[in-house]
């Protein structure tokens, strides 16, 4: 059993072994064999191609990661809306403030719907329907009739969002409980139910002529006026040079109307710029302490290591919570915050290796031939122990994302220059606070995460069976 | 094979084949090995590294992990049962306790976080119906036969309190508190030094001799079958190609490999403990079933027949085995006549 | 055994008083101070309260008063929870967390050392790649997804268990039921981590001489896996248990903001945003405290597993 499992195949390796194949090639041929590590490459790709080219991305959806289409808020994966700005602003001879994507038409058209809004609070807990009261004008209802017609009603939270559905014919009474048509609700609880309806008159029309993005005629419903300030809220049709315009958000919007295809993506770029920088940081540091602590030997490596071992019993990620609490919270600071967690390993292992490695011949032969230290470890050791740093690196890079994401899910998000960065962390927050009404909110960021980090946890497992066959499996 | 006039051996393996599935493809490691162990008697198995020696043996005790390993056809009958049949819970019954074994490495086959007396006692307790007491009183006199001193004392020791050669009596100690039958020793001085390897050596000779237990002793070293042995079988590529009391074939080997394994040894009056030096060309890939004689392409002596065809292990008129298409005599072949400039 | 013991001992006020310095300062070095968040307060007031915290203090003095209390176990009064002192907070909080962490220590042991296991002695079977792809899965699915998905689950859609919340059964014990989701949603990563070491440890195990010598005496398979391999492979899962002290408190963080229980690490990261400073630095300081006191615990279990280095 054990000869048999601790040698190689015979027939596989020897003739390749007798060509003396190179430990990388070795390994690269192991690694191209396993074929979860080939997936988990095309994954990593994937993700890095679409966090670097997130803007290319975003350009096919239509906008940035940070603009919101504040009247639509929430909505699911799919949903097509009129594409406008919350407020365009027309003034005959100034530039035309418009979305991007139709700035150079030649004629704009905004149908608008001015609908009247009126806001009915309903509170309910296990007894039946407390109060009903119009919140606009605050007049107390004993009884609610919504009958379907020409008026919607549409019920939305707390927080005035939409729930997504539209209520017909129910009928509210003070005292009994919450009809059949609001499905299951929790016991009690406090909704807004919005009726919705047109006035008559409520239909303009602005049409604009523009040349080289300046307004050179406006209209208001065939009469030219001066300037026009279009909330986007009524807007129900905007043609330009005839043609709707329309955006679609694939994976739908977060809650202040945001793309949370686009955020996604640049959420990557940011996660995977703090796992990338954070490990680079933790290389540095680790590879250089352990190759001197390694190489130098007796007193200065046991120190060294000593020092190790006493920073090993430091519970980190407190102090790194305490760090971004009490100075800020710039992705400068976290990057090196990450880093000192977790270059210690990575000190451990090379130095091990580097002991290992010192008595090997050609280091030996090295030192015999009075090449200078630094020489010895950068040209021999260093190099040397690259396999198993590659190894640790894979592994310490998701690591360092989900410490991350972990900060940011517990508030602390990175800033540069006072603008909050989201990370996919602060993403998976955000839909996790967003409840259950938008689950797309969470489920998405988190499939996003989920998936890379697994990818990469997959490939290191991967390179360190590639790296080292006689330790498959180990972690 | 077996003779009728004998009694039923100990161990007899009838053609035994056994292959491994590996990444790299099929290994045919035994390709139908067949021999007999008579009561009292010990077997030495010769052969390159690699040959499948181990293979064999571990397979007589089911050894072999499976997969990757598979027996493909073969019985291995132990005093007339075929072992290969056996359930999983008469197989253990056979193990340690009928048939036991030591291995090659002895710093790495005792269990480092046990004690010796608990890796001894369970083996006793398992195959006898002793109490605890008993079994670690039977225990301690086992390891005084082996030549622990003060075996009491150091009962109750780990692995690692010991000396290389230490352990290997500890490891016969252990395969003998069970009384078995038969004992299969793979290359158990291997890994020692030589006045450590004579001195094992010693204590397997004698504790054969007093327990009347029967043998099968896989090594490299041509002397040690010479000083411990009655027979040998002699394998290549999975096959045995020679077998012989142990005199006559050191007389008068009869098959072209043998006769290069003596080539490439020193004589008896040779100092002991000199290995084998290999011998010219690369021991062939078990990538398929031998259909041809796989020594051939190493052999001096090969002729036409030899590449097209696979001789069988058939006794010659003097009852000798051994599988050649070329007869020898006092390792000069006589036939056929032109054999020896086909090289 | 002993000396290496002796040498770890040594090293533990240095562990405690690294951390309890550079926590120290990297608090009182933040600008601002813990009352001048709260606008409306008179310039009289906040010298009042300065002094009586001890704040008008040059640092120096602040830092050997700090320990001198410590030495003391006396961690101070909060600066945020009028009138109760941080030893007071801790009291309360801390058993709830410790709860929380016991029981999803246990799960993640009982789990993962019986999938790592299995695994490791069925390597390549249907139950080796379907628990080790869920272990991946528990590495690389944060526990803030796992715990609101669960709660979602089992909470909302299923209506089994409680989404959130902690009512207690006696003293920091609560209903059952309480304690299921938190203690699952806490448990998984960690699992996955016993489960892939586990099985690592033991894959290496099985393969060597001395496991071939117990089936050759004939025991059998149960046997040789819990008395012969057991110990071999445990080793690996010993040694991740004390950095896993931390990464649970770590965990616990989130989890017990998710599922609202009034835990010690709800309450840290809750002192931390609001800055009172006594009550953070006695949670780092405690939490400090565990894991060394792990770490050695560790040793110690290492030690007794192993008898080379028991001996050494
Ligand atoms: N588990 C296994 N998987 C694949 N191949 C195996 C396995 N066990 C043995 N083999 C192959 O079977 C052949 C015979 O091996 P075996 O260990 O029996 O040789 P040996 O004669 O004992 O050699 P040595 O003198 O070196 O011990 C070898 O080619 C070996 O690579
Ligand atoms: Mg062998």
């Amino acid at each position: 059993m054990t000869q048999a499992s601790a040698q190689p195949a015979p027939a596989s390796t020897s003739e390749e072994a007798e060509q003396g194949v190179s430990l990388y090639a070795d390994a690269w041929r192991r690694l191209r064999k396993n074929k979860m590590a080939m997936v988990s490459v095309g994954v990593i790709v994937t993700t890095g191609l679409l966090s670097t080219f997130a803007g290319v991305l975003a350009g096919f959806v239509g906008v940035g990661p940070t603009y919101g289409f504040r009247w639509i808020r929430a909505q699911p994966p799919g949903f097509t809306h009129v594409d406008t700005l919350n407020q365009t602003s027309l003034i005959l001879g100034g530039e035309a403030q418009v979305r991007e994507p139709y700035a150079d038409a030649s004629r704009l058209e905004f149908h608008t719907v001015e609908r009247e809004v009126e806001e009915v609070r309903v509170a309910w807990n296990r007894r039946g329907v407390q109060a009903i009261a119009l919140t606009e004008g605050a007049k107390p209802l004993d009884a609610l009739e919504v009958a379907a017609g020409e008026h919607y009603w549409q019920e939305i939270d707390e927080n005035k969002q939409a729930l997504g559905e539209r209520i017909q014919n129910a009928s509210l009474q003070v005292g009994e409980p919450l009809p059949a048509a609001f499905g299951e609700r929790p016991r009690s609880g406090v909704l807004f139910i919005q009726r919705v309806h047109e006035p008559a008159s409520g239909r303009r029309v602005y049409a604009a002529r523009l040349e080289g993005g300046a307004v050179k005629e406006l209209t208001q419903n065939g009469a030219p006026i001066e300037s026009a300030l279009i909330e986007g809220r009524i807007v129900e049709q905007v043609l330009a040079d005839g043609v709707p315009q329309t955006i679609t958000h694939p994976l739908g919007t977060d809650l202040s109307g945001r793309d949370l295809f686009v955020r996604i993506l640049y959420g990557g770029r940011i996660s995977l710029l703090v796992g990338l920088v954070a490990t680079l940081v933790s290389l540095l540091i680790g590879v250089v302490y352990g190759a001197i602590s390694g190489y130098s030997g007796g007193r200065v490596d046991a120190f060294m290591m000593a020092v190790v071992d006493i920073l090993y019993g430091i519970p980190y990620m407190f102090l790194v919570i305490l760090l971004l609490v009490n100075f800020g919270r710039s992705i400068v600071m976290l990057f090196f915050a990450l880093g000192a967690v977790q270059w210690l390993t990575m000190a451990r292992i090379v130095r091990g290796q580097v002991l290992s490695l010192k008595q090997k011949e050609f280091v030996e032969a090295a030192i015999m031939s009075g090449s200078s230290p630094a020489a010895i470890m950068f040209k021999h050791l260093i190099p040397n122990t690259l396999g198993i740093v590659v190894v640790y690196t894979t592994l310490t890079v998701p690591a360092v994302i989900l410490q991350e994401s972990f900060l940011a899910f517990i508030g602390l998000t990175v800033e540069w220059g006072g603008e909050s960065l989201d990370s996919w962390g602060a993403l998976v927050k955000a839909g996790s606070d967003a409840g259950l009404s938008r689950s797309w909110l969470l489920v998405w960021p988190s499939l996003a995460m989920a998936i890379s980090l697994f990818g990469m946890n997959f490939l290191g497992d991967g390179l360190r069976d590639a790296f080292d066959p006689q330790q498959r499996g180990r972690t | 094979m077996s003779d009728p006039a004998k009694p039923l051996p100990v161990l007899e393996l009838d053609d035994l084949r056994v292959r491994f599935k590996t990444d790299g493809g099929m290994v045919h490691a035994v390709n139908g090995v067949s021999f007999r162990v008579d009561e009292g008697e010990a077997l030495g198995v010769v052969g390159e590294s690699g040959c499948g020696k181990s293979v064999t043996n571990m397979t007589v005790l089911r050894l072999i992990p499976t997969p990757p390993g598979e027996v493909s056809s073969g019985t291995i009958k132990y005093r007339g049962t075929d072992l290969l049949k056996l359930s999983a819970k008469e197989i253990r019954k056979v193990r340690g306790g009928k048939i036991a074994m030591i291995f090659q490495d002895p710093m790495t086959c005792l269990n480092p976080f046990l004690r010796i007396s608990k890796q001894l006692t369970e083996a006793i307790l398992l195959h006898s119906d002793m109490t605890p007491d008993e079994a670690r009183e039977r225990a301690i006199q086992e390891l005084e036969r082996v030549g622990i001193p003060d075996a009491a004392g150091r009962v109750d020791s780990y692995p690692h309190e010991f000396s290389g050669g230490m352990r290997q009596r500890v490891m016969i100690a252990m395969a003998l508190c069970t009384d078995p039958d038969l004992l299969i020793a793979d290359e158990p001085t291997t890994a020692l030094d030589v006045t450590i390897q004579a001195q094992i050596l010693d204590v397997l000779r004698r504790l054969q001799a007093e327990k009347g237990m029967s043998l099968v002793l896989v090594t490299h070293d041509l002397a040690v079958v010479a000083g411990m042995c009655t027979r040998v079988v002699v394998m290549y590529a999975g096959r045995i190609v020679e077998e012989a009391p142990v005199d006559d074939l050191f007389a008068d080997p009869r098959h072209p490999y043998t006769i290069a394994l003596l080539g490439s040894v020193p004589r008896l009056d040779d100092p002991v403990g000199r290995h084998l030096t290999p011998i010219e060309g690369l021991p062939p890939k078990l990538a398929e079933e031998p259909t041809s004689c796989a020594f051939a392409p190493r052999c001096t002596y090969a002729f036409d027949r030899c590449r097209a065809e696979l001789p069988k292990l058939e006794p010659d008129p003097d009852g000798r085995l051994r599988a050649c298409f070329v007869t020898f005599k006092d390792g000069v072949p006589v036939e056929p006549v032109d054999a020896g400039g086909a090289a | 055994m002993g000396r290496y013991l002796f040498k770890r001992l040594v090293q533990v006020p240095i562990v405690l008083l690294v951390l309890i310095t550079l926590s120290f300062f990297m608090v009182r070095l933040a600008p601002g101070n813990p009352f001048s968040g709260e606008k409306k307060m008179d310039e009289s007031v906040r010298q009042a309260l300065n002094a009586k915290y001890g704040l008008d203090a040059p640092w120096p003095i602040q830092y050997l008063k700090y320990l001198k209390g410590l030495a003391t176990l006396d961690l101070g009064p909060s600066y945020k929870q009028k009138g109760l002192t941080v030893n007071e907070i801790i009291a309360e909080k801390a058993p709830v967390s410790a709860v929380l962490g016991l029981t999803a220590m246990i799960l993640a042991l009982a789990l993962g050392l019986t999938a790592g296991i299995i695994s490791g002695i069925r390597q390549n079977s249907n139950f080796d790649y379907g628990s080790m792809g869920v272990a991946m899965i528990g590495l690389s699915v944060p526990t803030f997804v796992v715990g609101p998905l669960l709660a979602l689950v089992f909470g909302l859609k299923l209506g089994w268990l409680p989404v959130a919340g902690y009512e207690r059964m006696a003293g920091p014990i609560p209903y059952p039921q309480y304690l299921i989701l938190p203690a699952i949603t806490l448990a998984l990563p960690f699992a996955a981590r016993i489960a892939r070491l586990t099985r690592a440890g033991m894959l290496d195990v099985i393969n060597q001489d001395y496991i071939r010598t117990a089936w050759a005496k004939g025991l059998r398979e149960r046997v040789i896996v819990l008395r012969h391999a057991m110990r071999g492979a445990m080793l690996p899962v010993v040694s991740f248990l004390g950095p896993a002290v931390a990464q649970i408190l770590t965990g616990s963080l989130v989890v017990e903001q998710i599922f609202q229980i009034p835990g010690i690490g709800y309450e840290f990261v809750k002192s931390a945003l609001n800055r009172d400073y006594t009550l953070v630095l006695g949670t780092v300081i405690l939490f400090g405290v565990l894991l060394v006191a792990f770490n050695l615990l560790v040793d110690v279990i290492y030690g007794f597993l192993d008898p080379r280095i028991r001996y050494a």
